[in-house]
Parts: structure tokens; sequence; C-alpha cells
């Protein structure tokens, strides 16, 4: 059984996606406003480079200025920066830049289209340049810088951003997934504890040792089923102790009864009275013990064998036991067995009683000449024990009814018996995981006890 | 507690017999006797005579008055239970664990069933008879 994704696995998803986003968004935004300032930056440069050239050409030398130029030119090599001296008288230009028209004031340059290509030779991702013009009395100067360096910091931020992301990502997602296994680990563990409960096992706790809301809540089941537990144990103190208190009378009523029952001195008219008042008694005590080992079954708290037992086996000692009271009563009582062998995990007294109050019920229920069927097998791959009959049956509105405590129908009322015998075998029946399913035989009452589907990997092996 | 459980437990924990309150006197008399007098009848007995009653365990043959009498597995084992305790009262609860290995009421009437076709079998067609039901307390094979 896979269930869907458990809610802490969502939770780790969403919160990774978060995350992600998250460092996306702060990226972006970076990347804008180190663009925008380092743009900003380098207009300031361009403009401090020209305004320092415009210094010098406001002294009027112009031999100065055509040095510095050049010193600017030799120093910058690589491109990075452009200069340029455009004379106002002969338009002729002097420097690294190669503008045809001079201009003042800021400026983007693209190359190929306001710079010609050669000026640029010596870098290879130039695209754009941010220029700075300014007019002199001796003509232009211009300052221009490579504006590649800010794209290229943008991608340097947009690498880093990304491959720190992408490894921030695996870790919060995988330290997410960590922390969700663990959680459904711990809660697996009390899905088991509650379905074991379920079946009986009350003594059993989930006994978290977190320190969060997951522990709070587990530590509250807990102190939930210890209450439940103590519950149970009081109830099964009290009925242990009326049975206990009754038990004492009764035994000193049998002890006083029993030799007079036995004894030639006393009339045989008698004698078979005392008897009859023995097996009241008996009857009583029988009642008890059938309400006690009822509240014991249900509660759980009975010592449970858990063997392999054969159906065919099973269902042909209880053949074998029952078949001469059914034959005295009149009835036939009939065994249909799987051809190869089924085996179920289980308590074998337990379910042995089980089919036989069903077959019993048959039995004393039935008028006779009623046919009986014990029958064992494989349905749906779930191991099936069944008793059938073609008796009057029980009206579907009185089905669910029959399996509660003293619950007797009044077509049974002339029949002896405790009313416990269906609620025991619904008992024995939850204690191994097996429906009890009454049904219609058309005519007659079909009862199947269907055990859980064998495990996949558990053999069926033919009988030799 | 007188469960089912607790007898079962106390068996199988390794107690050679259990009996719960309310008890039938002559049943607490009857399992003593049995326990006490198992190891004999282990070994050496082969075969059981109450007048001319006779078990044959070997062959698992039963003979009255040398006519050979058919009986079905579980009534021969019902018989050798008695003809092992011959005198003794047996109630229903100790003759369903012995012959049956039942530890629970099968709520219908396994043991007088068998006990009247056994009864038919062995006594009916004698005068003697062997099987006496002692109403209300049980059954006893009176020599």
């Amino acid at each position: 059984m896979r269930r869907p994704l458990s809610w802490s696995m969502r939770f780790a998803l969403a919160l990774s996606a978060v995350f992600a986003i998250g460092t996306l968004s702060a990226g972006g935004l970076s990347y804008l406003f180190l663009s925008r300032e380092m743009t900003a930056r380098l207009s300031a440069d361009v403009r401090s480079s020209a305004e320092s050239l415009a210094q010098i050409a406001a002294t009027g030398d112009r031999t100065d200025l055509r040095e510095q130029i050049l010193a600017q030119v030799r120093s910058s090599r690589d491109g990075a920066s452009l200069y340029a001296f455009v004379d106002v008288g002969s338009g002729q230009v002097l420097g690294s830049l190669h503008v045809t028209d001079p201009f003042e004031g800021a400026r983007r340059l693209l190359v190929g289209q306001d710079i010609p290509e050669s000026d640029v030779t010596g870098t290879e991702s130039a695209e754009a340049y941010l220029a700075y013009g300014i007019r002199t009395e001796l003509g232009w100067v211009i300052a221009a810088r490579d504006e590649a360096w800010v794209a290229e910091s943008g991608e340097i931020l947009i690498q880093t951003t990304a491959s720190s992301l992408v490894l921030a990502a695996l870790l919060s997602m995988g330290l997410a997934v960590i922390i969700a296994r663990k959680n459904e680990r711990r809660i697996d563990r009390m899905d088991q504890v509650l379905d074991e409960v379920g079946e009986g096992r009350i003594d059993r706790r989930i006994a978290d040792s977190g320190n969060d809301d997951l522990a709070a809540l587990a530590a509250r089941v807990d102190r939930m089923l210890e209450r439940l537990e103590a519950g149970v144990a009081s109830i099964r103190q009290v009925s242990t102790d009326v049975a206990h208190d009754l038990r004492a009378p009764l035994a000193r009523l049998r002890m006083r009864l029993e030799p007079q029952a036995l004894s030639s001195d006393v009339p045989t008219e008698t004698r078979h009275e005392i008897g009859s008042a023995l097996m009241d008694i008996d009857a009583i005590s029988a009642t008890f013990d059938a309400i006690l080992r009822l509240a014991r079954l249900q509660s759980g708290t009975v010592e449970r064998h858990n063997d392999s037992i054969d159906l065919s086996v099973l269902a042909s000692s209880v053949h074998e036991i029952l078949q001469a009271s059914a034959e005295e009563k009149g009835h036939t009582l009939y065994l249909d067995l799987p051809t190869i062998l089924i085996e179920v995990q289980g308590d074998e007294d337990m379910l042995s009683q089980a089919l036989t109050n069903l077959v019993a019920n048959a039995i004393e229920h039935c008028p006779p000449p009623a046919q009986v069927r014990i029958r064992a097998g494989l349905r749906d791959a779930r191991p099936f024990l069944e008793v059938s009959d073609n008796g009057p049956g029980i009206p579907e509105a009185d089905r669910a009814r029959v399996l509660e405590r003293f619950v007797r129908l009044d077509a049974s009322r002339s029949v002896p018996g405790t009313g416990l015998g269906l609620s025991l075998v619904a008992a024995i029946a939850a204690l191994h995981r097996a429906e009890l399913v009454l049904e219609d035989n058309a005519p007659g009452l079909r009862v199947s006890m269907v055990f859980q589907p064998l495990a996949p990997e558990a053999t069926v092996l033919t009988k030799a | 507690m007188g469960a089912v459980d607790d007898r079962v437990a106390g068996l199988r924990g390794g107690a050679d017999d259990y009996i719960v309150k309310p008890f039938a006197f002559v049943e607490l008399l009857a399992r003593i006797d049995t326990i006490c007098r198992r190891p004999a009848t282990r070994d050496e007995v082969l075969e059981l005579v109450i007048g001319d009653l006779r078990l044959d365990l070997l062959k698992r043959e039963v003979t009255r008055d040398g006519e050979k009498i058919d009986l079905q597995p579980r009534e021969f084992l019902l018989l050798k239970h008695f003809m092992e305790r011959p005198g003794r009262v047996q109630t229903r609860t100790v003759l369903l664990e012995s012959v049956w290995g039942l530890h629970f009421d099968p709520k219908t009437s396994v043991v007088e069933t068998h006990i009247s076709r056994l009864r038919n079998k062995i006594d009916k067609p004698f005068d003697k008879h062997y099987l006496v039901t002692l109403h209300g307390v049980g059954y006893v094979l009176q020599p």
C-alpha cells in the first residue's frame, strides 16, 4: 500500500521551491542594482578622465594635451579605454578613438556604428563604449571606456548566484527529504501502533523520543492508550471480581448438593432432582466462563498462540467431533476440503472453538433433517472456513444483531444456549483479523470466516 | 480466574491438571486418580478386563462375553478411559478434555451422543449394564 505523498514531504518540497524562488529573485535584484551601479561608476570614470584632459586643454597648451593623450593611449593598449582629441580648427582626430562626429556630454558608442571596428582590435568582447566629450577652446576631448566589464561582472554574478542556488537547493532538498523521511518513519510507527492497538494489543505505545508537535501528539496518544488500558484493566477486574464472588457460593452449593446426588440413602427421584439442580449450576458457571472468555477475547488480553494451522486438519477434526451429534439429531454433516494445503496463522484452540460453535449452532437451531456443510478453502486468495445449512436461516435485518452479546432471536428461545456463541466467534474472528460474513444460503444460513489474503510469497503447496 | 485460557495456560505451563471453581468433588477425585495411576497404565497393561468386558490395547479390539464388538475410534477411546477408571465417576468436562482434547464446551451433545452409542454396543444386548449415568454428575463404569 503506497500512500499519497506525505505532508512532511510536500512541506519539504514546497519549502525548497520557496527557497529557490527567493534566491532567484535576490540574484535578479542584485544583478539589476549591480549593473546600474557599475554603469554609473563607469560614466563617472570616463567623465573624470575627460575632465582631466579638458583641464589640460584649458591651459591652451596643445603640445601638452597631445602628449597627455598619447600617454593615456599607451597605458591602455588593451583597448579598454579610448581617448580622442578633435582639433576644432583642422578637424583632425588625435588618439585611439576615431569619431567622425564629436559631441559633448555622455554618450553610448556602439562599435561598428559610432566607432570603427579597427579601434577595438585589442579587446574581444567590446560591443559598446561609454563615452564623455567636452568642448574646449582647442577642440573636443573625449574619453571612452569599454562596457564589457559591466556585462562580465553581471555574468560572474549570475554564475555565482546560479551555482550557489543549485548547491543550496540540493542541500535544502536533501535536508528536507531526510527530515521528511524521519517524520514519515515516525508517522508509520504511529500507524503501526494504532493498528496493533486496534487488534487488541492495548499495551503498545508509540514512545516517540522527539521534541516537536509530532512528539507531543504521540505523547498524547500514548497517554490516551494508558488511560484506555487502565480502563480495560479495571473493567476486567470488576468482572473478574464479580465472577469470582459468585463462583465461591456456587462452588459451596455444588459441594453441598453433589454428595446427595450420589448418595444411595437418598431416594432415586430426589437424586434425579438434585442432579437437575447440579446441571443448572453447571449451566450458570458455563455462562460465566463464556462471559469472561468473551471479555478477554474482546479486550485482547488472552494469551494467544500463533501457530500455522492447516484448515483441512481443523475442519476435519471439528467434523469428526460433531458428526455423531449431528446424526443423533437427524442431520447430515458434510465436509468439503480444498485439494491444496491452506494454512493460516492463529490460535488453534480458538479457531477450533469458533468453528465448533458455528457447527453446533447449525445442529441446534435447524429442524431435522437438515444438511450442514463445513467447508474450508481459498476465495480470492483469502483462506476461509464456512458453515452452511439449509435450515430456517436468519432474516437479513437480524444478522448484525445476532453477533452482539446475549442476543437470541425469538425463533431460538426454545433451544438452550447463552446467546454468547456467535459473539465468541465474532471476537475470535476479530482477533485473527478475519471477516465474519453471514449470508443467505437460500434456504438457510451461511457463515464464513474469511481470513486475510495469503502473503504473495507464501507458497501454496499441492498435496502429494 | 476460571477462564479457559487460564486452564490452558496452567496445563501448558507444566501442571499435570487444572481445575476451576465451582468444580464437582467427584471430578477432583477423578483427576487426582487419573494422575496417580498414569504410570501404571503406560507400558505394561496390554489388556483391560472388567467382568466379561475385555479391551485389547494392542489389537484395539473389544469383546464382551467373547463376542467381538465394533467400535468407532472415538468410542474405543471413551471405553478405554472408563475401563482404566472402573467405579470412578467421570464428568462431562473430564471426558471432553481426555477423550476429545477439547478445552472448551462444544455447546452440543458430543459426550451424550457417544455415551449413548457406546452403551448401545456394549450394554444394550446384555443383562448387566456397565455404563451408568449419574444425572447431573457424570458417568461411571460399574464393575
